[in-house]
């Protein structure tokens, strides 16, 4: 790990506890920080928190226990070692997992709401969205579209979908 | 692809393999650990909780079962699309992780909810009252994945008419005005037809028979003729003017009519409506877009039909003065309507789409105006001229690529017209120079092809006309659907038909189970039981985010509850009408809103008919007489947007005199206090004194210190109702919530003193 000079002492501090931050993956599946208290090593289930889950996944994460209490803010995942790297990754991509639309088949009109017929990263899907409910634009250019479960779907980029996609989402699209 | 419920070879399958148990729950998990749609099925059959995945050969199901007892805890994580629900083992092991997508979360919820009190049931013996008696698990389920939905659609009651005809509808009551404005303009298209006429007659019967001498008297002839246009053009103007004089105003009664109608349609609608949509574009909807139907209601729809009827004459007249150079004029006709029919479908999409960039634009309008203040403190100008100027250039950018399609569009349109008339040329006149070569045996004589050039031209203004309107009426379904779809909504809260205007409260207030969410995922309330005797002063403590404003909003019925009840004496107000409820209950916020206005206007609101001694009285009470006194307008000060500035105390002390004029049998005062200095609230306290005895009281409020005169505390945790019992009480429990809440304030007051 490259140690910035910039970097205010008080945050090195940080970034070393981070390297010695023990996560591990118990064998029920459960995601657990191993560290010591009153001199006696603990297990405790990890939950991760994303800061900025859209525009910034890869930094910023918080690292809370089971009661929800903060027990260490990440920065940076480039900070952390391949394994535990690897361990938020997945938890992440499993908390703020949105399905990404990759092709759009069909949009129809149903009465006044109206009928998503889409493939996403995760598999077929069909989905409802409310009359006045438009996809709506983010930060960094993807679209998002919201159903009327609340369940939400990504659109990376709309260029990249096939003609038809694209002819279907441009009107509502801004 | 939402399975309409459990699969029934797996229902087979369950019943092969768990022959005793009842099925009592079930909820798809539609997503696996690697982030696949997939099937899960997780069911409740009698003592066991199941997790059914179908394998590969689709009729197999492979079945996980944990017996309730082996089962701890489940654990639920809402992530930003999803949720998992974790099934902890006693020994605190992850049994079993289970991931779905929101739209099975309350499928999901109600499977826990019946498993923990299934779990529950044995230890205790008897049957818990908090589950409905007779589960219908297909039931459950279709109604837990089919209510968001439901709840959409529900929001919309369905336009039987096209949106155009619903425009026409609004002719109707001035249906007599219209018949007679649409005749004077189809009299118009008449008389229209007879100056062409007249110069084939002028040619053909007087000129060309002069040149052999044959004509006599001609000036006389002349004069007739040119009299005769005179006044026919006279008679046409006249005829359009009273048009136009009884189109305009029938069009702007309209316009006023649809204002009132959507205005009178919004302040029934529940504040749920509001919340979720911008101020800017239901004001456009209320002023914009009902101004653009003037247009068309006033002259389009009188112009398209007197276009039309402008058209069969004119074609009648073509046809008679030679039908065969007529039907070059009649070919492109098809064509034209196939061009202008896929040109409007092109364009309305344009339509909707700059309607939603202006109703970005204003709604950086009303969301930056009200807000000046911050941005001043901010010196943020700039800024918002810029995020003002992008959504501004967006409106433009999308209106030139309309342009852009109709000058394209245009164009093309009456170049097709002038093709046939070049056409018309070419065949007819040659056959002028027959005519006249052959001494008018053949061919056709020059008056009759002067007048078909003429009629001919007349033939292209309606349909130019209409071309030119297919732009105006996609323009104005678009603004005229946004004014329907305002109308269309359905009140999220809705009096019952059936409900009674409550008789005078005495106050008594009864919560039972009340369980409320506001956006269907997070339950904001859980399970909240109370009961509250009239007169009684109720403290809500809690950090903030804890429930208490939604309880207070829910007791107003604000919003409408999905479980549990509320009852004041003993009559639920779901049975009560809306407005006789909330007459009976005053609220005193904590940003009091005052209306532009007098502040005796603003003291009275919401009360009818007060002599002006009570609104003093009111006002004294309230320890605002003083400081109103010392305006120099006194009560008539104008106060409010562009009236007097008045401070926050001073504010809240003319909302507390308009709740002490409004005489409420139930009291909010929610956190009433909190954004004004110590002096202006001992103030604002007696004040509230006046106004808090003898009436149910729920008192909202941080500083715990202010509600010391609370006849009981309630102390609310993330939703739950955590503790109950007087200011001593409540300090008795040492690690209760409340005494903790205290010890932090006290020694936050401490600190300050230091």
């Amino acid at each position: 790990m490259s140690t910035n000079q910039n970097i205010p002492e008080k945050e090195n501090i940080a970034a070393e506890i981070m390297e010695h931050i023990d996560l591990f993956r118990r064998e029920d599946g459960r995601l657990v920080l191993r560290h010591e208290s009153d001199g006696k090593p603990v297990e405790t289930p990890i939950r991760v928190a994303c800061c900025f889950p859209w525009a910034h996944r890869e930094e910023l994460i918080s690292l809370r226990d089971d009661k929800g209490k903060e027990l260490m803010l990440v920065e940076s995942l480039a900070q952390l070692d391949d394994k535990s790297r690897k361990l938020i990754t997945d938890e992440l991509d499993n908390a703020f997992f949105v399905p990404l639309i990759t092709e759009v088949k069909a949009i129809e009109r149903q009465a006044e709401l109206f009928l998503w017929r889409v493939e996403t990263n995760a598999g077929p899907r069909n989905f409802l969205t409310g009359h006045d409910e438009h996809p709506r634009k983010l930060p960094n250019g993807r679209i998002l579209v919201k159903d009327v479960s609340n369940d939400l779907y990504i659109i990376a980029d709309p260029k990249t979908l096939n003609a038809k996609s694209c002819r279907l989402l441009w009107s509502y699209l801004d | 692809m939402q399975p309409e419920g459990l699969p029934k070879s797996l229902a087979e399958e369950l019943r092969r393999r768990y022959p005793e148990e009842k099925l009592f729950a079930y909820a798809l998990c539609d997503l696996d650990g690697a982030q696949r749609f997939v099937e899960q099925w997780l069911v409740l059959a009698g003592k066991y909780l199941l997790i059914a995945e179908p394998d590969q050969r689709k009729d197999i199901w492979k079945i996980q079962s944990f017996a309730l007892p082996e089962i701890e805890k489940f654990e639920v994580f809402d992530g930003l699309s999803s949720s998992s629900l974790h099934l902890i083992g006693t020994t605190g092991k992850l049994l079993a992780s289970l991931r779905y997508s929101r739209r099975q979360s309350r499928a999901v919820s109600n499977v826990q909810f019946v498993a923990e009190q299934k779990r529950k049931q044995p230890k205790e013996g008897t049957a818990p009252n908090d589950l409905a008696k007779d589960l219908d698990p297909d039931e459950e389920y279709k109604e837990a994945v089919l209510k968001a939905v439901e709840d959409a659609k529900a929001m919309l009651s369905m336009p039987k008419l096209g949106v155009m005809m619903r425009l026409l509808s609004y002719l109707l009551p001035h249906k007599g005005l219209v018949i007679f404005a649409f005749s004077m303009a189809a009299l118009m298209a008449c008389i229209q037809l007879i100056p062409p006429y007249l110069t084939r007659v002028l040619v053909d019967d007087i000129i060309r028979p002069l040149e052999h001498g044959k004509t006599a008297d001609p000036y006389y002839w002349l004069w007739l003729i040119i009299g005769g246009l005179a006044l026919v053009y006279g008679l046409g103007e006249l005829l359009s003017f009273i048009r136009l004089r009884i189109m305009s105003s029938v069009g702007e009664k309209i316009c006023m009519r649809l204002r009132q109608d959507i205005y009178s349609h919004m302040q029934k609608l529940s504040l749920s409506y509001f919340s979720a949509r911008p101020t800017g574009t239901l004001i456009a909807r209320v002023s914009s877009d009902t101004d653009r139907l003037w247009d068309f209601l006033s002259f389009g729809i009188i112009d398209i039909g007197v276009s039309l009827l402008q058209m069969i004459g004119v074609m009648a007249a073509l046809f008679l003065q030679d039908w065969s150079l007529a039907i070059f004029v009649i070919l492109p006709l098809p064509v034209m309507i196939v061009m202008f029919y896929t040109h409007s479908v092109r364009i309305q999409v344009h339509f909707l789409r700059i309607w939603r960039k202006w109703s970005a634009m204003t709604a950086v309008l009303s969301d930056v105006i009200p807000g000046i203040r911050v941005v001043k403190a901010f010196a943020q100008e700039e800024k918002e001229v810029d995020r003002f100027n992008r959504k501004n250039r967006a409106v433009e950018e999308e209106a030139q690529i309309l342009h852009k399609n109709w000058t394209r569009f245009w164009p093309t349109v009456v170049m097709l017209m002038h093709t046939c008339t070049l056409i018309v040329w070419m065949v007819g006149a040659p056959r002028v120079i027959l005519n006249i070569t052959s001494r008018g045996t053949e061919g056709i004589p020059l008056g009759v092809f002067l007048a078909f050039i003429g009629y001919m031209w007349m033939f292209w203004a309606p349909v130019q006309h209409l071309g030119m309107m297919s732009r105006v009426i996609n323009r104005v379904t678009t603004s005229a659907s946004r004014v329907f779809d305002v109308l269309d909504t359905i009140p999220a809260i809705a009096s019952k038909p059936d409900a009674t205007t409550p008789p005078p409260f005495n106050g008594h207030v009864c919560f039972e189970n009340v369980t409320f969410t506001y956006d269907g995922v997070r339950n904001v309330l859980k399970g909240i039981s109370f009961d509250v005797k009239p007169g009684e002063m109720i403290g809500l403590v809690g950090t903030s985010g804890s429930g208490k404003t939604t309880l207070v909003n829910l007791l107003c019925r604000f919003y409408d509850l999905k479980d549990g009840r509320i009852r004041i004496d003993g009559c639920d107000i779901r049975d009560m009408e809306i407005a006789g409820l909330r007459r009976q209950i005053g609220v005193v916020l904590q940003e009091p809103y005052l209306f532009h206005g007098s502040i005796a206007e603003n003291i009275s609101y919401g009360s009818q008919d007060v002599s002006l001694r009570n609104i003093i009285a009111a006002a004294k009470a309230a320890n605002a007489h003083e400081f109103i006194c010392g305006f120099r307008d006194g009560y008539e000060t104008i106060v409010g947007e562009r009236g007097q500035t008045l401070s926050g105390g001073e504010r809240q002390r003319i909302s507390i005199a308009r709740a002490i004029l409004h005489d409420p049998r139930i009291l909010v005062l929610d956190e009433a206090t909190s954004s004004v200095d110590t002096e202006t609230e001992k103030k604002i306290q007696e004040a509230l004194q006046h106004l808090v005895s003898g009436r149910t009281t729920f008192a909202i409020a941080h500083r715990l210190s202010t509600l010391s005169r609370a006849s009981r505390l309630f102390v609310l945790e993330k939703g739950k109702l955590v503790e109950q019992g007087t200011h001593a009480e409540l300090l008795a429990m040492p690690e209760g919530a409340y005494a903790k809440l205290h010890r932090t304030q006290v020694e936050l007051q401490a600190n300050v003193a230091v």
